[in-house]
């Protein structure tokens, strides 16, 4: 600490080498009208500029429904972006097939049931119907796997419909009144 | 005589009066030369002489009542003593059938006026079955005959679904996260009552 240039007064001498100290003793980026207590670093993100803080967890958020892929494709973000895309694209596709296959399962499964005891898919189904019990293609496939004796009493109802369904359409065998016709009855 | 019959049949066509006329002197020469009787012409067998379906025989009304008043007898005595192990019913409800036993559980996707810990009662019954007799409504079965209690255990959302629609090369892409409501019903009790007509 060099002594700085001769004091004129006596008053103020010990402050103006105070002053003059504390000049030379400024740190690099410490502001010399505040106290040390209150540093601010006001060209500091001048010099460190963030591109955004959130990139990680924007990545995350793609990769968190990657990580059971197979391949690069679990860990890279640019590989599982794709997959993922086409993930959600499959699975809302997916939705719609699901309610088609039921269906069809349902279906096939009522037919080899009702194939065991001597009706046709479509016999069942409108027989049943005729006798108004609504019980759908999903239940009717349930009753048929584990239920067996109510299937076969289903079948039996509505082959005892078809029967009768059978005999109505022929009626009692005598033609029409009305119609004039050439056709002798053959004996 | 032929001539008579022409005026009388004169609205008819002309390919039926001859046929009518070639029959009558036929049958004018039958009788002239051998006097017998005309026989009638027999009719051709083809797919349209006789039903599709193999011929089908009913059983007798009277013996088939018996029958029925005595299934009846057995089913109601069956209930009334109480012969049944485990039933099972057939249950509309919240707009889907279920084929429910006792101590099940069911998952509905949707909110329900009711709630955790209330007894409900389900109403919509198609079928109730057990071992040895099943009673097929046509298509609901009665209040008093069929009793099925549940209670409502959780009320929950479901997992977070993603509804992703995209369309390629065409710059469109829409995502949308749908998180349902669901409950969780306990099935108690299915009930029986003897009250069969």
């Amino acid at each position: 600490m060099s002594a700085g240039p001769a004091p004129s007064a006596p008053g103020g001498v010990r402050a103006r080498g105070r002053a003059e100290a504390g000049l030379l003793r400024r740190r690099w980026g410490e502001s010399t009208l505040l106290p040390r207590s209150l540093m601010v670093f006001l060209s500091l993100s001048r010099w460190i500029r963030s591109r955004g803080p959130d990139r990680y967890w924007r990545h995350q958020e793609v990769l968190q429904h990657a990580r059971h892929f197979r391949g690069r494709k679990n860990r890279c973000y640019s590989l599982a972006v794709r997959a993922v895309r086409r993930a959600f694209f499959y699975s809302t596709k997916a939705k719609k097939l699901k309610k088609r296959n039921m269906r069809m399962l349902w279906i096939s499964r009522i037919a080899a049931g009702s194939r065991e005891h001597g009706l046709k898919y479509p016999a069942l189904i409108s027989n049943l119907i005729k006798c108004q019990v609504e019980l759908n293609r999903k239940v009717l496939a349930d009753l048929a796997i584990y239920e067996p004796k109510t299937f076969k009493s289903l079948a039996a109802l509505a082959k005892r419909r078809r029967e009768e369904g059978f005999s109505n359409a022929l009626g009692d065998g005598s033609e029409p009144t009305g119609i004039f016709s050439r056709i002798v009855h053959s004996d | 005589m032929a001539l008579n019959c022409v005026r009388l049949l004169g609205s008819w066509s002309r390919s039926r009066v001859r046929a009518a006329v070639s029959a009558l002197s036929s049958a004018a020469r039958y009788q002239s030369s051998q006097g017998s009787v005309i026989q009638p012409r027999k009719e051709a067998i083809t797919s349209l002489s006789k039903p599709p379906w193999s011929e089908v025989e009913l059983p007798d009304p009277a013996e088939e009542a018996k029958h029925h008043i005595e299934v009846v007898q057995n089913v109601k005595t069956l209930i009334s003593t109480g012969a049944y192990g485990r039933l099972f019913a057939v249950v509309h409800f919240a707009s889907r059938q279920w084929k429910v036993t006792s101590e099940d559980l069911i998952l509905i996707e949707n909110h329900i006026e009711a709630d955790c810990g209330d007894r409900i009662r389900l109403e919509k019954v198609l079928l109730v079955g057990g071992g040895d007799f099943t009673l097929i409504g046509r298509p609901l079965l009665g209040r008093d005959l069929v009793r099925v209690e549940a209670t409502v255990i959780e009320k929950t959302e479901s997992w977070p679904k993603i509804h992703f629609r995209f369309k390629r090369r065409k710059r469109y892409r829409r995502t949308r996260i749908n998180v349902q409501p669901q409950t969780v019903l306990r099935i108690n009790t299915i009930e029986v009552a003897p009250a069969l007509a």
